[in-house]
């Protein structure tokens, strides 16, 4: 919290002064010589820091500092729109309450500071260089050659499978994160129904929270479990391929085809949509009822726009998920294996990470461009305001300063007639 | 008049049965769901959870069965007996004592530094403000959209420097830095469960006279229990079923001589171990076991989810409970 200070020293010299501020001027021509206080001379302004009364006692013991010596602080000496002289003056204004409160704050982070710094943000950087670099294990350490593009090439060259993986990955999850996430919700709509037996179905439908990311999940996909065999007939199958550009077409049908394991990937988000809609205030749906809207519509106006945000959340968690599921993602396992082949090392194995990692973000950034919540009318035109109340401002300012100048301009006119006058020469266009 | 209403009372009674009504119960009034609706409901929730049941229930049927009830196309669910023979085999191939023993340390102590450290970092940003509050959300939410294959190398030549690989350091000094195996979400969960409390009973608190850590200690942590719960079990179930970071960090390059051996990660060289094991059996003059087969496969995997299982239906009516209360979302 910094407040600006203003404090004025009226020049003795300059002759105009406009009259609103020739109060200050009088008080200011006494202390001229002597200390200036701040606050006594800004009494609207003191006002405002009552919030603090301790800082406000510290600062006017502090203060007690003559105009030279606060030049001498480095603060500096400037014109305001009056032309008058202002230095502005930076105060510290935390009171020791909220300084501790917020060592207090640092020392409960401490922790995740220290790993962000030396966990997260270190490797990241490494991981960068490492993209750009051969790295090669050999007796003496690592060594690093710098490449540049060089690793990119060759993962273009020698993995043919790669590329076509990072494509089957990006379709799957442009079918599937959508299923998963309209299957989470209308889930956990029929959960929050007022149901007997309401228990039994939560533990059941919990269950895959469990058992999701384990071995299970890589287990039944090798037994072909993961399919409803209704649904895997060649006629749907034939329809979906004619019907559909090829790249959906194969990704609907892997959706299809895993439908069971898409279903169970959807334990957390069920979770979530849950425990979100149970937070929305049962009156809203009253005041719904009474004015007559259906279940429907209901659940259109109120419900999907108060869940938006763990829309957006659950979207992102299932792709982040996704991505880095062992058991249902070969790109990840492949990356982990280049890594210890000798011939590629960690330089390529970074460079294919960085590529896959690419596609992952920029999903990331299409569901968070989709789903980001819009910012609230209100606050919108709050901000409209404000910024109309900041021009406004500044054109004031500048009028005023216009003003100041032309008052300058004739001051130095009458002056000279005055002269001209007590000279005894003939004034053009005075009045006599 | 009272003669009229009398009758028009016993009309009633006596004619109970309108299509009006009928329509009431089937359809339901706006209130009250109908007979048909909630049937409806009920086979889609009972159907879906099926499918959720499904795989959990294949496996329990296989894992009975032996070689001749899998290949007899008649049997689909019960096997013609309850053969623990399988249990026993893939307990004994697996080393089930031991590596259940190794599974719980490397899930474990892990997961306890995790739920304190993330019970740290939330009630700090919940609680106090500081100049950078809003740099550590967005790092925080950066590293969770962040695949973690970027850091993995990075990460896995600075451990080999510190001489971490291969122990359960590479576990615990991360998740003691608030780094571990999404600790930002369970960050998060603590950060929405801490700002729930009432901002007020910390102030009375420290009017009594607690100070910080009491506070926290004594009002913060007892209100935020089902969050602490909820951050307990998905950090032990995901530490559990981790296999690819410990293969990676805990066995190191040799994983023939790690001093941890999980029972994930023993899972996914079973049928290695199994032959082995068979081997062995066969040649120390015991009955030999039979080959490798689905049933024993699916016993192993079984035994695998079962401690997690247990633990889930003990504590799960805390578990729902504590999300229905406060939610794990925050706002």
């Amino acid at each position: 919290m910094m407040e600006k200070e203003n404090m004025k020293k009226e020049n003795m010299e300059e002759a105009n002064v406009s009259p609103q501020n020739s109060q200050e001027t009088a008080e200011a021509a006494s202390e001229e010589t002597t200390a200036t206080e701040v606050l006594q001379e800004q009494p609207a302004e003191a006002k405002k820091d009552n919030e603090n009364p301790s800082g406000k006692k510290k600062k006017k013991k502090k203060q007690n500092m003559t105009v030279e010596q606060v030049l001498a602080a480095g603060n500096v000496l400037e014109k305001d729109a009056l032309g008058n002289d202002v230095v502005k003056i930076h105060v510290k204004q935390k009171s020791k309450l909220k300084r501790r409160e917020a060592r207090m704050g640092y020392f409960f982070c401490f922790p995740w500071i220290v790993g962000a710094c030396t966990l997260l943000l270190y490797p990241l950087v490494r991981s960068f260089w490492f993209m750009l670099c051969d790295v090669r294990t050999t007796a003496f350490g690592l060594t690093e050659t710098f490449v540049g593009a060089g690793n990119f090439q060759k993962v273009m060259n020698q993995e043919t499978t790669f590329i076509t993986d990072l494509g089957a990955f990006a379709t799957r999850m442009v079918v599937s994160v959508p299923v998963i996430v309209v299957f989470a919700l209308l889930m956990a709509m029929l959960l929050n129904l007022n149901l007997r037996g309401k228990g039994i179905f939560r533990t059941i439908y919990f269950l895959p929270v469990i058992v999701v990311s384990g071995p299970v999940m890589g287990m039944l996909n090798g037994e072909g479990a993961g399919a409803i065999s209704a649904i895997d007939t060649t006629s749907i199958t034939n329809t979906v391929n004619s019907m559909l550009p090829g790249f959906l077409s194969s990704g609907i049908l892997w959706a299809l085809n895993s439908i069971v394991m898409i279903l169970w990937y959807a334990g957390v988000q069920i979770l979530i949509f849950l425990a979100a809609i149970q937070k929305i205030d049962t009156s809203l749906y009253e005041a719904a009822k009474i004015d007559g809207g259906s279940g429907w519509e209901c659940f259109w106006k109120i419900t999907l726009p108060t869940i938006k945000p763990m829309i957006l959340l659950n979207a992102l968690y299932t792709l982040i998920f996704l991505s880095g599921d062992t058991n249902s993602n070969i790109i990840i396992v492949t990356i982990k294996n280049v890594m210890f082949e000798a011939r590629k090392g960690y330089g390529y194995a970074t460079a294919m990470a960085w590529m896959y990692s690419a596609i992952v973000l920029i999903m990331v950034g299409i569901i968070a461009l989709l789903f980001a919540p819009r910012k609230d009318a209100y606050i919108k035109q709050m901000k409209k305001q404000k910024r109309f109340e900041k021009q406004t401002r500044k054109n004031l300012k500048k009028s005023q300063k216009r003003m100041a100048r032309n008052n300058a301009k004739f001051a130095k006119h009458v002056e000279k007639q005055q002269k001209a006058i007590a000279a005894g020469k003939k004034v053009k266009g005075g009045r006599d | 008049m009272a003669e009229k209403a009398i009758k028009v009372k016993q009309k009633k009674q006596k004619t109970p049965f309108t299509i009006g009504k009928l329509r009431k119960f089937m359809l339901g009034t706006k209130d009250d769901m109908g007979f048909l609706k909630k049937l409806f409901t009920y086979i889609i929730l009972v159907c879906v959870g099926f499918i959720f049941l499904y795989p959990i229930f294949r496996m329990i049927s296989t894992s009975f069965m032996d070689l001749s009830d899998l290949l007899d196309s008649s049997i689909q669910w019960l096997p013609t007996k309850m053969r623990w023979s399988n249990y026993k085999s893939a307990i004994s191939a697996m080393n089930y004592k031991k590596s259940l023993i190794d599974s719980i340390i490397v899930a474990g102590i892990p997961t306890v530094c995790q739920v304190v450290v993330s019970a740290l970092v939330g009630y700090g940003l919940a609680r106090f403000d500081f100049f950078g509050k809003k740099a550590v959300f967005g790092l925080i939410i950066f590293s969770f959209v962040l695949p973690p294959q970027i850091l993995v190398m990075p990460t896995y030549v600075m451990y080999m420097d510190l001489g971490w690989i291969g122990t359960l350091t590479s576990y615990i000094i991360p998740s003691i830095l608030g780094q571990g195996l999404k600790s930002q979400i369970f960050i998060l969960i603590c950060w929405s469960f801490f700002k729930q409390v009432p901002q007020s009973l910390i102030e009375a608190a420290s009017i009594d006279g607690a100070g910080y850590m009491k506070s926290f200690f004594k009002v913060a942590l007892p209100s935020a229990a089902g969050g602490l719960l909820v951050v307990f079990l998905f950090s032990f179930v995901w530490y559990w079923n981790e296999s690819y970071l410990t293969q990676l960090y805990i066995y190191g390059s040799n994983a023939a001589q790690s001093t941890f051996n999980t029972i994930v990660c023993n899972l996914d060289k079973f049928e290695n171990s199994y032959a082995s094991y068979a081997a062995t059996s066969g040649a120390s003059g015991g009955t030999a076991a039979p080959s490798i087969n689905d049933s024993i496969r699916m016993a192993a995997t079984m035994l695998s989810i079962l401690p997690l299982l247990l633990m889930y239906f003990v504590l799960q009516r805390q578990f729902v409970e504590s999300i229905d209360r406060t939610g794990i979302t925050g706002e």
